[in-house]
């Protein structure tokens, strides 16, 4: 059965300006008026939110949002020995920005940075939770190295800190655990460097382990991903046309989560071509994940739900059908 | 002397009267008509404030405009504003959808820039957000391909900049920062310009920022305009460098101002920038001016950095004009 999820991000924010606005909350700390206990308790409630909106929507594989998370590196960043966090640099090809990690001195993980955040959300979900890391490769790339001087030697050290974080969240219950690996795309060159590092961050973990990519495709890259000891690969099919042809007359022998939803724009998907598509890889895969192609937060709050019940409704089809 | 001269990439920012009163218009506490003199009343002052510090080149500060994508949405068929998006932090904006073909319901910023035309002899700059920015920034649910959203606009913008060329500009800047976001998409742009600047006698500007220019250079020397106005001082001034190895065939609008600093740029830092630009290009070639649009930083810390700005580019004049007087004595 074709299941359904979502990359990582939700909007942080509805329409409606309310006391348990994120936005408002958030300002009002920066101005000393709430304590940082009132603010956790704005993301506790806004993470609850959300995970109720997803499993309502009909998503088989939820997650917190990331609601806490500005981006998906400096969360992790600004609790790990060694990195300093310096000005905004864009995000990829979004006109969106993030502030980025400077390495200023030797990394190191000194306890779980994620893990409270997961089992609060857990306690939340009925659906399966799944944790969501950024990749190695990733993680280096979106940082500037001013201490190792060397992509490879932080792209190991980081990939080792992801990999106790990792463990970290397998022990607190997480039955998924999703790299992010949206660099893969535009640098492709570094497939190699990318694999070790996901290698040593997956390193003996029991649970399902996969990385994501998106704003792109792995075409020409993917094989070496594919037989590499991870149990799925997600791969964006709006952005380009790469991976659709990249998987032309390919069987995997892993699970292929599929970005078949614009997650940036607002245009609803051709209803036939989006049937076609899924039906198209669920042929391919032992376990086909239908989701938007990159996080959600590139969407305002109101189109965010026409969309995935679109998805939703979509992979029900093609499910009834197969049954036949 | 000629040459070497000052302007600005476009933005100023608000005073807090202006900021207070949008805010008071949003919540529709503040009418049209209220706001629109306060509007007018900041343009006035901003305009006697360039030409108080001496800049050779003004703009109207753009006091009527919040995004620079979302303003020209809002004015045009054809886009409807979304909800909000994050773009970092804790910072929203709204988000323009096209839903329609897009058209022109009329000129958009001309009177604007008659007004602030009318306020000074020295020359304003036209001030418009190029069409594969405005496509890059926007939703699209009407256009087939992100090429042919980008050509619809291109039309537009070529007709607001006819209108200004009409009401007088003598410069008129199309900006395009999303240039650099898209490495792939250099030739777009290309296309697209080509449209908004056809048959304009204007000086033509653009401005792009915010990327990897070593990805679009010499690429982007296409893009049909007099001059490309780049962020030097942030990277204190490498790019200059690339530039010695392949010619930059154009007039350069030369970033010396590190706009997303607060502190005052030195003197001596800016003076090292245009000596630098003045290896590589013609005095007459080169337009001085700050990284990027300066609405982000206060009225204070931008008419200051101006200062120093205009201080330094009359320091290096001097020493042209002096080694010239030298040079003629000798003869």
């Amino acid at each position: 059965m074709i299941l359904t999820t979502v990359v990582g991000s939700y909007p942080k924010i509805t329409e409606e300006t309310s006391t348990s606005s994120i936005r408002q909350a958030i300002h009002r700390h920066d101005r000393g008026e709430i304590t940082g206990q009132d603010l956790e308790k704005i993301f506790q409630v806004n993470t609850a939110r959300v995970i109720r909106e997803q499993e309502a929507l009909g998503i088989d594989i939820v997650t917190d949002g990331q609601i806490r998370w500005e981006d998906i590196v400096t969360p992790l960043a600004s609790r790990i020995q060694g990195f300093k966090i310096n000005g905004l640099t864009r995000f990829f090809n979004n006109n969106v920005y993030y502030r980025r990690p400077v390495v200023t001195g030797e990394l190191s993980w000194k306890s779980p940075i994620t893990v409270k955040d997961y089992q609060f959300a857990k306690s939340q979900a009925q659906k399966t939770l799944k944790a969501v890391l950024p990749g190695p490769l990733t993680f280096a790339v979106l940082s500037e190295d001013t201490f190792y001087r060397d992509e490879k030697k932080l792209v190991r050290t980081v990939a080792g800190i992801l990999n106790q974080e990792a463990k970290a969240l397998e022990a607190a219950g997480a039955p998924i655990i999703q790299f992010d690996e949206p660099a893969l795309v535009f640098e492709k060159e570094k497939w190699a460097l990318a694999l070790e590092g996901l290698k040593r961050a997956m390193a003996g973990l029991k649970v399902k382990k996969g990385i994501r990519t998106y704003f792109g495709d792995l075409e020409g890259i993917l094989d070496p991903f594919l037989d590499s000891g991870m149990d799925f690969i997600g791969l964006d099919f709006v952005s380009t046309d790469g991976n659709r042809r990249a998987l032309a007359k390919k069987k995997l022998s892993i699970g292929l989560g599929a970005g078949c939803i614009d997650a940036r724009n607002t245009k609803a998907e051709d209803p036939s071509r989006l049937k076609t598509l899924i039906r198209e890889l669920a042929e391919k895969t032992p376990q086909l994940y239908v989701s938007p192609n990159c996080g959600l937060e590139f969407l305002p709050y109101p189109s965010v739900e026409p969309k995935l019940k679109q998805m939703v409704q979509t992979v029900r089809d093609c499910n009834s059908e197969m049954k036949k | 002397m000629t040459g070497l001269l000052t302007t600005t990439v476009g933005s100023f920012p608000k005073p807090d009267y202006l900021q207070k009163a949008r805010n008071d218009f949003y919540r529709g506490k503040l009418s049209r008509q209220e706001l629109f003199a306060l509007e007018q009343k900041a343009t006035q002052e901003v305009v006697r404030k360039q030409e108080e510090i001496g800049l050779d080149i003004l703009v109207d500060g753009e006091m009527y405009r919040g995004d620079m994508v979302t303003y020209f949405a809002e004015q045009l068929e054809g886009f409807r504003i979304s909800g909000l998006v994050r773009s970092y932090g804790n910072r929203y904006y709204r988000k323009p959808i096209a839903v329609g073909k897009i058209r022109r319901k009329g000129p958009v910023t001309v009177s604007w820039f008659a007004f602030a035309q009318s306020l000074t002899k020295k020359p304003v700059k036209g001030m418009l957000t190029g069409p594969y920015t405005i496509m890059d920034w926007s939703f699209d649910e009407q256009y087939p391909s992100r090429r042919d959203f980008t050509l619809a606009l291109a039309e537009v913008v070529h007709q607001e900049a006819q209108d200004l060329e009409k009401a007088g500009a003598k410069y008129i800047q199309i900006d395009e920062p999303a240039v650099s976001t898209r490495p792939e998409e250099i030739g777009l742009a290309i296309e697209a310009m080509k449209v908004v600047t056809n048959g304009l006698k204007a000086k033509t500007i653009t401005h792009i920022c915010y990327g990897d220019f070593r990805k679009i250079y010499p690429e982007m020397l296409k893009l049909a305009v007099d001059q490309i106005d780049l962020e030097l001082a942030n990277r204190d001034f490498e790019l200059l460098d690339l530039f010695k190895e392949t010619p930059f065939t154009k007039e350069i609008g030369l970033g010396v101002l590190d706009v997303h600093r607060h502190d005052i740029d030195s003197k001596e830092k800016i003076k090292r920038g245009i000596k630098k630009a003045l290896e590589i290009l013609k005095p007459e070639k080169i337009y001085v001016d700050p990284d990027c649009g300066l609405k982000t930083r206060t009225p204070e810390e931008a008419f200051a950095k101006l200062k120093v700005m205009v201080e330094a580019r009359n320091e290096v004049r001097e020493e042209l004009e002096a080694k010239t007087r030298k040079l003629a004595e000798r003869t």
